[in-house]
């Protein structure tokens, strides 16, 4: 580049000028970002701050830190439709929500573990257990996000200060959160509320029997069933003990309401093209029962329960249900219904094993 | 360390830039030389220190070499040992797997990669290396301390791509006292340029290259006119990158007051392959040319020996580019096109009116794009399934998601102003990557590149400055899009 010549004086100015001025704007953004705090990184919400709950990975680990509350509900998709108001008034309790989209056992897990070590007196934990995340490595957070240009946040959820200049100097999360936040403020919205925290039912494109089969292909069937392996069960085994139950024994004084999250017969269908129909049923069992032998899990599952799996009204794809179907999730835990306990969970077994191995899936196409 | 992070633009750069020059203003030459050493070398080793040792070690070591060079003249065979070693070194640390799996391939058994670090930096500091022994070899490096070697080699700016500088331009620098006095002309033009080059990076290098990785990911899936997409992003990602990276090297090291030599003179202006090569990473072709192509006897030996010399150059810049048959089919091409140019330059009228020369940029611009393409394929069988998606005429594809990533924050805004953005952005979803298409062209084939403008500090510089310095650090992370696929 050439240069000119210019008096140094001037030039003495414009470096000084130029790095002042570069230095006010990264503290006013940092600064700004710091008071507003849009993913609750530092605090609670400030009073009188309107706040948008949007974006779970980046504010479930402020919500866990900052909020005050006796009750989580966490999980995948699947726990994101649950309203926390009504778990308020079924439990009596003070609830939020914490979800990971996509999230394995170990991101749950750790969601779970930052909110009991909180300082709040955390009574219980409502956690969804995905069937097909029961077989993945015990230290696999998630899958492929597909498409996907950035890393998951760790900067939000590790407790380094030093990589929080990503979370400071970060025009998305200035542009969009701070600068959402304020003006919503100016305009006197109100903050969004747990129930609306992760909520997809608006995103639906709609449930019932052409939704569902229009979200998967059946290539043809297998005759041979896929038995499981050891390697499997181990794996199973691994991931529940490091993920789930090592962290319900450390907090013995939470409660741990976990549920197997009742996915539709049409994903017992792929499982039957794919011969993995008894594969599926042998894992569940064995997670069962690891799982009741923790005094304080409380296990439910609904598994059994045609008149829900088999209404395809209730679903939009596989396995993800409306939000009704939450509601009666909450209603039944706290109930005490459709509880697994060693007692009565062989029956269950058989109850599931006579739907789902006799099931005519020919039929649903 | 990269220059686009948090940690190297607002605690590594001002602070070592300040103490360099604070201690070059009191006339601690010698401390501030050791202090940029040490800099470097935490530079070098601060993701992982290892680097660091193998710099060292390398360092130490053509030192003592070149030092033998000196005092026993003549030494071919020391020379022939010197260059041997470190281009054993860059063979195993680069190329060792790479072997082993072309070996595992012809005999039909299995390969498992071994598991060898590829030192930061390597190619780049083994080039320089290897130019200063064969100085050192013709006498021209006696009065170089090792203090001012190691600097010369570790030099942070040019450390990870460049540019390839060699001792005859940066050594006497550091023996002229008289330069190393802080300049606000020079830190001025600095900071100019390495913001300059930071916007290049993160604003435009950085979007595209996200789009390329997600196509990359499912090559399968592309349509032909995807491909086609993809080469021109790949295209763009590549020079404003790299240029990007030479910019802010040369920025930062300007404002240490050592000059640095360009890299590029707006390449994709080149109306042939041989003037591309005179633009796009001169200070390769540079070495290149001196230290290979000069000594095979460049022009001077015929015609054939002479297409022959400039086939194993661009051999050898294949090779060095990468460990994969791509790179060296990629070296291939371009020597042969180079040939072609110099066969048919004699037909070229010297003076061409503007509508040819239009169309040879064209031309040279098409072959060098797709050229690019190959470079990044992962395989020659990737190449191929990309090339023959070209000439397919498959219609469907992922244009869509390869170009949601240029929707950023900024059209963002743009369309919370304009009431009738967002909608066509809804209409036509790659409408924002074709904007970032138009403007990437715009820069690279109408505006006068970072070398050709004049800089003045003046109120319109500044403020340009402060714009791209904050806009490009608040670009450095977003928000991700989780579009889970099982959702």
């Amino acid at each position: 580049m050439k240069k000119t010549d210019a008096p140094a004086g001037k030039e003495k100015k414009w470096f000084a000028a130029v790095t002042l001025s570069c230095l006010f704007l990264f503290v006013l953004c940092a600064g700004l970002t710091i008071f507003v705090d849009p993913y609750f990184h530092y605090h609670a919400p400030v009073e009188g701050i309107s706040y948008s709950l949007t974006d779970g990975r980046y504010q479930n680990d402020g919500i866990a830190r900052h909020f005050k509350y006796d009750t989580v509900i966490t999980g995948t998709s699947m726990a994101e439709n649950f309203k926390t108001s009504e778990a308020d008034v079924l439990f009596n309790a003070h609830t939020v929500k914490i979800t990971y989209r996509g999230g394995l056992f170990k991101e749950v897990d750790q969601g779970v573990k930052r909110a009991l070590s909180s300082g709040n007196d955390v009574k219980r934990v409502i956690r969804s257990l995905d069937y097909s995340f029961l077989v993945k490595d015990k230290d696999q957070k998630h899958d492929d996000l597909d498409f996907g240009h950035l890393e998951p946040p760790e900067f939000m959820t590790n407790d380094n200060p030093f990589d929080d200049a990503a979370y400071l100097l970060n025009k998305s999360i200035f542009t969009e959160a701070v600068a959402g936040d304020l003006k919503n403020s100016l305009d006197g919205e109100p903050s969004d509320t747990f129930d609306e925290y992760g909520n997809w039912m608006a995103e639906a494109p709609g449930f019932g029997k052409d939704q569902v089969l229009s979200t998967y292909v059946i290539q043809g069937r297998v005759s041979e069933d896929v038995p499981v392996s050891e390697a499997e069960l181990k794996t199973v085994h691994d991931n529940l003990e490091q993920n789930v139950i090592q962290t319900a024994l450390d907090n013995p004084e939470t409660e741990f309401y976990l549920f197997i999250t009742p996915y539709s017969i049409y994903y017992w269908d792929m499982m039957d093209s794919q011969g993995k129909l008894k594969w599926q049923l042998d894992i569940e069992e064995a997670a069962v029962r690891q799982l009741l032998e923790v005094p304080n899990i409380k296990l439910f599952a609904w598994g059994d329960r045609a008149d829900i799996v088999t209404n395809a009204d209730n679903y939009k794809d596989q396995a993800h249900y409306g939000d009704w179907i939450n509601t009666m999730i909450l209603n039944d835990m706290a109930a005490g219904d459709s509880l697994i306990t060693k007692e009565n969970c062989d029956g269950y077994f058989e109850r599931e094993r006579e739907l789902y191995m006799n099931f005519d899936y020919e039929g649903l196409h | 360390m990269s220059f686009a992070s948090y940690i190297f633009i607002l605690i590594f750069m001002p602070l070592t830039v300040f103490i360099k020059l604070f201690l070059d203003g009191r006339k601690y030459y010698m401390a501030a030389d050791i202090f940029l050493i040490c800099a470097s070398f935490v530079f070098c080793g601060f993701y992982k220190p290892v680097y660091a040792c193998v710099l060292l070690v390398s360092l130490v070591i053509n030192f003592l070499f070149s030092r033998l060079l000196l005092k026993k003249s003549g030494q071919k065979m020391l020379l022939t040992g010197a260059i041997a070693v470190n281009v054993l070194a860059l063979f195993y640390f680069k190329y060792f797997n790479f072997c082993l799996s072309a070996f595992a391939k012809i005999r039909g058994g299995e390969f498992r990669a071994l598991d060898i670090i590829l030192p930061l930096g390597i190619s780049f500091y083994t080039f320089r290396q290897l130019a200063y022994l064969v100085d050192s070899y013709r006498g021209e490096t006696k009065d170089v301390s090792f203090r001012e070697y190691a600097l010369f080699i570790s030099y942070f700016p040019t450390l990870i791509q460049g540019p390839i500088t060699l001792q005859e331009s940066f050594i006497p620098q550091l023996k002229d006292l008289n330069s190393r006095k802080a300049d606000y002309t020079r830190l001025s033009h600095g900071l100019y340029l390495f913001s300059v080059g930071l916007l290049k990076k993160t604003l435009f290098a950085d979007v595209f290259g996200r789009a390329v990785d997600t196509a990359f990911a499912y090559p399968d899936l592309l349509s032909s006119s995807d491909v086609i997409l993809i080469s021109l992003f790949y295209t763009f990602q590549l020079y404003f990158d790299f240029s990007g990276y030479c910019d802010m090297a040369e920025g930062v090291s300007g404002m240490m007051n050592i000059k640095l030599p360009h890299n590029f003179d707006s390449p994709y202006k080149a109306v042939s392959i041989e003037d591309f090569w005179r633009r796009w990473h001169m200070t390769l072709t540079g070495f290149l040319r001196k230290y290979i192509y000069f000594p095979l006897g460049g022009s001077r030996r015929g015609k054939i020996r002479t297409y022959i010399n400039i086939l194993i150059i661009f051999l050898i810049s294949g090779i060095w580019h990468g460990a994969n048959y791509t790179f060296i089919i990629w070296g291939l091409i371009h020597g042969m096109l180079n040939c072609f140019d110099r066969l048919i330059k004699k037909l070229m009228p010297e003076k061409q009116n503007t509508l040819v020369k239009c169309i040879r940029v064209v031309l040279t611009f098409t072959a060098v794009n797709f050229l690019w393409l190959l470079f990044r394929c992962g395989s020659l069988s990737q190449a191929a399934m990309l090339f023959g998606r070209l000439f397919e005429g498959r219609t469907e594809g992922m244009t869509a998601v390869i170009s949601s990533g240029f929707n950023i924050p900024e059209f963002r805004i743009v369309e919370s102003f304009v009431p009738f953005a967002a909608s066509m952005v809804t209409k036509m979803p790659a409408l924002p990557a074709y904007i970032f298409l138009g403007a990437a062209a715009a820069v690279v084939f109408v505006c006068r590149n970072s070398h050709e403008t004049e800089f003045k500090p003046d109120v319109k510089t500044a403020l340009f400055t402060i714009a791209a310095l904050f806009w490009s650090v608040m670009s450095f992370t977003g928000i991700s899009s989780f579009i889970y696929a099982g959702f």
